[in-house]
């Protein structure tokens, strides 16, 4: 195992390196640069250009700017942001990704739990109506042009029915004289999600493997208790209401990214479902007179969970990099829209380290579902 | 029949959707207005047409629209009259009102942009790379200038002087000759932190620029090619000194552009607040270095002179200002006459001047400096359609569209009861120009059949449904004062048929020759013959030439005029082809080493400055990017033409820049290194039931003037 990490680990530096160099040459293929936003004002002296360009080292040979991006990689540092000016990528960048985490792990998370849920019944019961209703739904859902789909949402129910705000991701009003940030906010509630995870994860798997005859009863109590301890830490906090805010800007862009992608999950599930189902080891659990509940979910789901798991992995990391369209049309100032107008504004620094740092979360995400695959699936071995 | 579990939940799921889907798309109950009439006795002094008063009182079906045209003429202040009379308060009461969500709190002004600001530091918003327009609107509370513009007409009028400069004097001090001017400094000026502003801020201003080399708009105020520095000769006056030669000893003068609408307009900082900043900053080593030190500062409580003061930024989200308790023009009543004159006026300060004549014609406008509310909160969107659905849902009551409104936003806005629609005129122009150091765009005659060809009103009226406005002179018409609507206007008002005719012939009389001449159809609508092997003055056949354009993904209406430009100079025989591409492609290929030998034709457009001194920008032979490195890509060079612009930028009176703006407009117009194709009206939407401007009728519209912070009323 340890010689197979170590493979992997030198194979994901010449990605690295490769991805790297790539990102950096494609964004720079761009014509024109940052000092173009400045060119067509005609009270500006034309020189302020040529300065704007040596402050930025855009006129460097590319050759030079190319290793100055590779040292500043490796070094750590992404150097300074032209659009944010004079604030670091890696500031702009730890100042968004929160924001995208919180949104887009809440949408990848919910809509695994939903597609692996539907995913299960419709292999179950193959030939019904739930499974073609299902199947359609799912499939127009996950078809559906995305930008369309997230406006009609707001028109629906935003502006129509004014049950939720208008994009954004809180509310000017409310938090003007807040004593604290949106980003504390935000990181709190990925501190509490993980926590919690942690928690009842750790509950579930010993329960599990201790074989507890009363594990029903210790999960509810640890995840009540869990609850309480959520909610008095919170209070401690006193940033309810302002968590609240978020949650209630959440609601609409999370639906629409669940909508649009649990089908994905859901027919993954359904076709490892009905692969699985035709193994002997089912028709041995179906023979031992075991529920058909109990052959379901742990026989035949528990076995097709290898590819969802799989996926999923990957989904989480590519959660990082947002989502360019719905965090535009939600104006959820995420990884998304900044990696969209550092590429419209030809801030290089700032759109080079966000790809790089997406690039590097997607690498290592793969060595975690290499490593999950083994503990997953024992016949899997390094 | 018994439902298993998930059955009952699918129901049950698809009941709840449906009953959502059901509900949202149910048409909201239109508000119903009922309009008592309350007779009240007006125990203030109000100012109102008589007439409009009257018809209140006899129309009574037509109460609502009239309310409408008395709020309209009362902005206008046509014909303004004081008087005490009683009149017919109308209350409107609205059941069910939804929308819009008026706060129950202190008034805030709440405006939507679509962009982040960069910085919040004043130095580098103004000369450094956070110069972006988003920071400009939640910086404008901040700065404060000697004179400014005055409302609507755009006279040149003192802000925290207190009274004109005096006349330019050439004097001898010390071991040198200089322009002098001396500016008494108003006394009752404060910062927001309550100290008093004196001459040395402004000192420490123009020496911070100076010394660390500030760029960008810090060096259009302060010319150091002209600035040779500032004195304050006490506490309240100051001394400017301008050189009486350039570096190769030629004499020259400041004029208008270099100190009136230059240094006169230069934003003025705190020096008690940055001095220690800009000390610290001048320790960093090279300017380079000193400049990013200065940029970098955050401030903290920063003075400000505005009305505005910084309270919070959270990124992504929200920028808010606060009101300045101590800004020194709240309260000042300002009033423009119909004979000319303005006069401001501050029961409180005491402060109170009148220029441009006496204060006896009738009041064309009067409203009181606030700021009225608590404190402005610019709201930040993804996009501008997010901002629109905001503004129509009540969430905010002001948006700002620096790229303008489109046609679909529009269309949404006016089908918006709640909202209103400001009109007014751009000061901008989009063109098509030429590499005059090439042929056959050198010869006058050729640029002058290309002017005529284009059907500027056919695309403008036509084509994009009077979204844009024709514009012939390089100084657009909405800028009234400088606009010279004599000049020659090639192919106005033409029919195709003669169009094609006029553009042959001046072709011809400069020595074109065709071997097939264009043909117009005998109904004279359009061309049944394209002409053929146009040949230039030598004999040459004219070249394939490309005229570079913005794609219509990021301007759709110049695309249009490229593509009808094409088709109408082929029709005439000239081989142009129009390329669409991006923004950033023909600002590079206008900025490369090889634009004199690669660029044939491009349209792009200019944002304009009141002050037409870009004129000289454009087109002054030493701007061309062979010598000077500035913005006349074209290369135009008339020796004529110089003499005229440098003239403009030494003229020293009003009445002698106007003179010689209206030369060099005709000059332009005659010679066409630029054909000027069209504006585009300035549309703002707000919310009037919750905000209220003291005039919307103005050049650039509202958001040229930031959405008037200082002056929108919050109801």
């Amino acid at each position: 195992m340890a010689k197979y990490l170590l493979k992997r680990s030198a194979q994901i530096l010449v990605t690295l390196f490769v991805f790297l160099s790539l990102v950096f040459f494609i964004v720079n293929a761009q014509p024109g640069d940052v000092s173009n936003f400045y060119a067509l004002n005609p009270d500006v002296p034309p020189e302020t250009r040529e300065r704007l360009q040596d402050l930025f080292g855009v006129n460097e040979p590319l050759w030079k700017q190319y290793l100055v991006h590779l040292k500043n990689t490796f070094t750590g540092n992404f150097g300074i942001s032209f659009s944010h000016y004079p604030r670091s990528v890696a500031d702009v960048i730890g100042e968004r990704l929160p924001r995208t985490v919180v949104l887009f792990m809440t949408a990848t998370a919910l809509s695994f739990y939903l597609g692996f849920g539907l995913g299960k019944v419709v292999a179950w019961r193959r030939g019904g109506w739930f499974e073609y209703t299902s199947t359609v739904s799912g499939v127009t859902l996950y078809t559906v042009f995305t930008p369309w789909f997230g406006l009609m949402m707001i028109w629906l129910f935003a502006f129509k029915a004014g049950w939720f705000p208008i994009g954004k991701f809180l509310d000017p009003v409310l938090w003007r004289d807040a004593p604290i940030d949106a980003n504390s906010v935000f990181t709190q509630m990925i501190i509490t999600a993980f926590a919690v995870s942690f928690v009842v994860l750790t509950v579930f798997v010993i329960t599990a493997q201790k074989r507890m005859s009363n594990a029903r009863i210790i999960r509810i109590v640890s995840m009540v208790l869990a609850t309480l301890a959520v909610v008095a830490v919170w209070m401690s906090w006193g940033t309810v209401s302002y968590a609240w805010d978020i949650l209630r800007h959440m609601v609409l862009p999370v639906a629409t990214l669940t909508l649009i992608s649990f089908a994905g999950t859901m027919l993954l599930t359904r076709n490892s479902m009905l692969e699985t189902m035709r193994e002997d080891f089912v028709m041995a659990a179906r023979a031992k007179g075991l529920p058909e509940s109990a052959v379901r979910d742990k026989h035949v789901a528990r076995n097709a969970l290898l590819p969802v798991v799989t996926s999923f992995i990957f989904s989480l990391a590519f959660a990082v990099d947002g989502g360019v369209i719905t965090e535009s049309i939600f104006s959820w100032p995420g990884m998304g829209q900044t990696l969209v107008s550092a590429t419209l504004t030809e801030d290089l620094p700032l759109a080079v380290g966000a790809f790089v740092f997406v690039g590097i979360f997607v690498l290592v995400a793969h060595l975690v579902a290499d490593i999950l695959y083994a503990y997953l699936d024992p016949r899997i071995r390094y | 029949m018994k439902l298993s579990r998930s059955a009952r939940f699918s129901i049950l799921a698809l009941i709840v959707l449906t009953s959502a889907l059901l509900a949202a798309c149910t048409e909201e109950p239109e508000p119903v207005t009922i309009i008592k009439e309350v007779p009240v006795e007006v125990i203030k002094e109000v100012e109102v047409e008589k007439e409009v008063i009257k018809e209140v009182e006899v129309e009574k079906e037509v109460i609502k629209e009239v309310e409408v045209e008395v709020e309209k003429e009362v902005i206008k202040e046509v014909e303004v009259e004081k008087v005490v009379e009683k009149i017919v308060e109308v209350e409107k009461i609205v059941e069910p009102t939804p929308e819009p969500e008026v706060s129950a709190g202190p008034p805030i002004y709440q405006m939507g942009i679509f962009e982040e600001p960069i910085s919040r530091n004043f130095w580098n918003y103004y000369g450094g790379p956070a110069g972006s327009v988003w920071t400009q609107y939640v910086l404008d509370g901040h700065s404060g200038a000697l004179y400014g513009y005055s409302d609507q007409r755009f006279d040149w009028v003192p802000g925290l002087a207190a009274d004109f400069p005096t006349d330019l004097i050439k004097e001898t001090v010390g071991d040198g000759e200089f322009w002098t001017a001396e500016v008494p400094i108003r006394d009752d000026v404060t910062w927001s932190d309550g100290e008093g502003l004196d001459a040395n801020d402004f000192v420490f201003t123009v020496n911070t620029v100076m010394d660390l080399g500030l760029s960008s708009n810090w060096a259009a105020v302060v010319d150091q090619a002209f600035l040779d520095r500032v004195e304050a000769l006490d506490s309240h006056t100051l001394k400017v000194f301008f050189k009486t030669a350039d570096d190769e000893g030629n004499p020259q003068t400041p004029g208008l552009s270099v100190w009136q609408f230059g240094l006169g307009f230069m934003p003025v900082l705190a020096e008690h607040y940055w001095s220690p900043v800009v000390e610290e900053a001048k320790k960093a080593g090279e300017m380079e270095q000193q400049q990013e030190a200065l940029f970098a500062h955050v401030p903290e409580g920063e003075p400000t002179l505005g009305g505005f003061t910084f309270n919070k930024w959270e990124p992504g989200a929200f920028f808010e200002n606060n009101t300045d308790p101590n800004y020194f023009d709240s309260g000042t009543v300002v009033t423009l006459y119909d004979n000319g004159a303005y006069s401001v006026s501050n029961d409180r300060t005491g402060h109170s001047a009148t220029y441009f004549g006496e204060t006896g014609g009738d009041k064309v406008l009067e409203y009181t400096v606030g700021p009225h509310v608590e404190s402005e909160l610019f709201s930040i969107y993804g996009n501008q359609d997010a901002a629109i659905l905001a503004l129509t849902k009540g969430d905010i009551d002001y948006v700002f569209n620096p790229l303008g409104l489109e046609k679909g936003f529009l269309d949404r806005v006016r089908n918006t009861p709640d909202l209103q629609i400001a009109q007014n005129a751009n000061n901008g122009v989009r063109y098509i120009g030429f590499n005059v150091r090439k042929a056959p765009m050198n010869i006058t005659e050729f640029r002058q059949a290309v002017a005529t060809v284009i059907d500027k009103e056919f695309v403008a009226r036509t084509v994009l449904q009077d979204a844009a406005i024709p514009v012939y002179a390089m100084v657009p018409e909405g800028n009234e004062f400088w606009h010279n609507a004599d000049v020659p206007t090639y192919g106005k008002d033409l029919s195709r048929g003669d169009r094609i005719a006029q553009a042959v012939e001046l072709l011809k009389s400069a020595g074109f020759t065709y071997e097939e001449e264009p043909e117009i159809s005998e109904d004279g609508n359009f061309v049944a013959k394209q002409g053929k092997g146009l040949k230039m003055p030598d004999g040459t056949p004219v070249p394939e030439m490309t005229l570079i354009a913005p794609s219509a993904g990021y301007d759709p209406m110049r695309s249009t005029f490229a593509i009808w430009a094409d088709r109408w100079m082929n029709d005439i025989g000239i081989p142009v082809r129009a390329h669409l591409t991006g923004f950033n492609v023909i600002v590079d290929e206008l900025f490369s080493d090889t634009v004199a030998e690669d660029l044939d034709m491009w349209m792009l457009g200019w944002g304009l400055s009141i002050f037409p001194d870009y004129l000289e920008n454009f087109f002054h032979s030493r701007h061309s990017p062979e010598i000077g490195g500035g913005y006349n890509w074209g290369g135009y060079a008339n020796s004529q033409f110089d003499e005229l612009a440098l003239g403009l930028l030494s003229e020293t009176t009003i009445d002698g820049a106007r003179d010689k703006v209206f030369q060099l407009q005709e000059f332009l117009a005659e010679d066409l290194p630029y054909v000027p194709l069209f504006t585009t009206p300035k549309l703002d939407a707000y919310r009037p039931s919750r905000i209220e401007f003291p005039y919307t009728s103005v050049l650039g519209g509202l958001e040229q003037l930031n959405g008037m912070q200082q002056e929108a009323v919050i109801k």
